[in-house]
């Protein structure tokens, strides 16, 4: 009694300190999240005598005009190599976000599976390279190939389009071919068997039972990979400079002085709109994005 | 039933007979390829070439022509590249001692994986511990911790460099009298502000896979410990680090394999514009790249594989000690 008395002492220090730590965090982000809420409700005058606290006056008071403002005002301007000026307006870069983001994320996830899920199936040479291939690139750092990957694409003309960035970035090697490699791995064989037997042939083994039955974690790489780039700036920023989307507009709009979001309330404001799907797409299925994501781990 | 196995171990696809059975068909005679049935070779075949392909030209081609174009120079006349020997790694080293944003990213990139190290990788590992256990709050905590990579990294350094730049120094005022700069603004304070922000937003998506992987672990494994009255910090340190080590492994040798391409966010922070005292290779090689043109391609393919010489083999060293003298759970 008396030991376990001191055992609950001891694990009431270890597990508080780590908890406390855990509440710190939370509350540093919240604060930093709520601020940003708040001074985006602000007019430019309100934000320069109070910065810290909430907006002047009972909510239905506050400012929020300013994202019907933002809606309207918030474009990217940008100049081809012939000097010709184009404006996107937020139109344009939802448009682009949702095919960048959405091919991307649909070949990212699938491509991995469906290599995973041959090599994990037939254990031959071929499919013993594909495993290293993918072990390899994850172990052997290759620095500063963009400036490579840039000519390439300008020789292949595939600079600057969707379809060239799609074909970039469809690689079967990374850590989710571990995961789908890990789950086809510890799924039962009885099923495509006995699909086997009745005589399905392997497009149907693959497409009618293995994929249903991993369904969860593709949706949830999907998912995934779809707030990842959602939220990615850098990829299009550099492959895809004609075809803003909504991050590299925020980009834009931070260091740009010349659109009439230059009022740090109104920049705020602009950053809300563009988090709010993906906050609202998170929520919708946190679930499945905070799910069991296992992975393996390079050993096998 | 002895026949449905020789069919299904021979890999081959039966048909069904009139009456139900399945008839076995004659072993000898299947002609194999890759040790595969030739139908099966051709789904595997379907299925691989494009991934194969794109794998060819997007990985090796481009890493081949990156190690060519650190030989080489691009002449304007012939628009082309053009053979050039060592002259792009003299420039490098050369640059090293007078070129400020190049000396300070050698500092800046060790310190920034080392503190990674420490904080990122040893505190997710204690974080998920905490999750794992289900201890309270835990649902939420693990929520918070992934929100950064919910949001756009952009959105949220925007928000936090007006709140250091204008929120603090106005806190300050209000709590102490004394107006200072903001924390970015300020030359003194801009490195341990971004350094601070990059470690604070890393937890993310290393949660949710630890967390998940422990959640792996047998429970007849906790609760034999428990019985043996383990604390929590040995059950930490005894069983679960054991238990997912290749997972632990897998995120050193990212972290190993990303001391040249973090870019510590500065890229979001400062734009193309960033301090040459605040610089890391990560930053230098994508503002280089999305700032340069042709002229600047064979320079920066010099500088990653000079990078790649040093980070490459460093990562294979530390894989083989990991895996060597790390915690066995056989």
């Amino acid at each position: 009694m008396k030991k376990n008395a001191s055992l609950k002492d001891k694990k009431s220090v270890f597990i508080i300190l780590i908890g406390i730590l855990l509440a710190i965090y939370a509350l540093t982000f919240i604060a930093l999240f709520a601020w940003g809420v708040f001074t985006s409700l602000k007019d430019r005058s309100d934000f320069y005598v109070n910065k810290v606290w909430l907006p002047n006056g009972w909510p239905w008071e506050w400012e929020w005009g300013n994202y019907p403002y933002v809606l309207e005002n918030f474009f990217v301007l940008l100049v081809d190599e012939q000097g010709n000026k184009y404006k996107y307006g937020i139109d344009f870069q939802v448009m682009y976000t949702l095919i960048y983001a959405i091919g991307g994320a649909f070949l990212q996830a699938i491509v991995p599976c469906l290599v995973a899920y041959v090599a994990q199936k037939w254990d031959n040479l071929f499919s013993k390279i594909l495993y290293t291939a993918v072990i390899v690139t994850m172990i052997i750092p290759i620095i500063g190939s963009n400036a490579s990957m840039m000519v390439l694409m300008k020789q292949l003309g595939l600079y600057d389009n969707f379809f060239g960035v799609y074909l970039m970035q469809s690689s079967f090697t990374g850590f989710y071919f571990l995961t789908y490699y890990g789950v086809f791995k510890g799924m039962a064989k009885e099923y495509s068997e006995a699909a086997v037997i009745d005589g399905a042939n392997e497009y149907r083994v693959l497409f009618s039972i293995m994929l249903p039955l991993i369904k969860s974690t593709f949706a949830t790489i999907f998912l995934i990979k779809f707030i990842e780039l959602w939220n990615d700036y850098q990829t299009p920023l550099l492959w895809l400079p004609m075809h803003p989307t909504l991050a590299f507009g925020v980009y834009n709009m931070s260091l740009s002085t010349e659109q009439g979001l230059s009022s740090t309330p109104m920049r705020l404001a602009c950053c809300m709109i563009t988090a709010l799907p993906i906050l609202a797409l998170f929520i919708a299925f946190r679930n499945q994005i905070m799910g069991n994501l296992t992975m393996g781990g390079v050993k096998e | 039933m002895n026949k449905n196995k020789y069919a299904l171990e021979s890999g081959v696809q039966d048909s069904p007979s009139a009456e139900g059975e399945i008839i076995a068909p004659r072993k000898a005679g299947i002609k194999k390829i890759f040790g595969m049935q030739k139908s099966h070779f051709f789904f595997y075949l379907s299925i691989v070439a494009f991934p194969v392909l794109q794998f060819l030209v997007f990985y090796v081609y481009m890493n081949l022509n990156s190690f060519m174009l650190s030989f080489q120079r691009y002449d304007i006349d012939a628009r082309g590249f053009v053979w050039n020997g060592l002259e792009n790694f003299q420039r490098i080293f050369q640059d090293f001692t007078s070129d400020e944003a190049l000396s300070a990213s050698v500092g800046n990139s060790i310190n920034l994986f080392l503190l990674n190290l420490v904080f990122s990788n040893f505190g997710t590992i204690v974080f998920s511990y905490y999750i794992y256990k289900d201890y309270p709050g835990s649902k939420i905590f693990k929520v918070i911790l992934y929100a950064p990579h919910i949001i756009s990294n952009i959105i949220v350094v925007i928000m936090f460099k007006f709140f250091v730049d204008t929120t603090i120094p106005k806190i300050w005022l209000d709590l102490f009298g004394q107006e200072i700069y903001g924390l970015l603004a300020n030359k003194d304070t801009q490195y341990v502000t971004v350094l601070f922000f990059s470690i604070w937003i890393s937890f993310g998506t290393q949660v949710l896979v630890y967390s998940g992987t422990m959640s792996s672990i047998s429970d007849s494994v906790i609760e034999s410990a428990k019985l043996d009255g383990i604390t929590p910090v040995k059950e930490l340190f005894y069983i679960v680090i054991p238990m997912v080590w290749p997972t632990t492994v897998t995120f050193l040798i990212s972290a190993f394999a990303g001391i040249f391409t973090n870019q510590m966010q500065l890229f979001s922070f400062f734009g193309s514009g960033a301090d040459p005292s605040l610089q890391t290779f990560g930053y230098l090689l994508y503002a280089k790249v999305q700032q340069g043109g042709m002229t600047d391609y064979p320079y920066l393919s010099a500088l990653g594989l000079l990078m790649t010489c040093i980070a490459a083999p460093l990562t294979l060293l530390v894989r083989w000690a990991l895996e060597k003298y790390g915690p066995s759970t056989t």
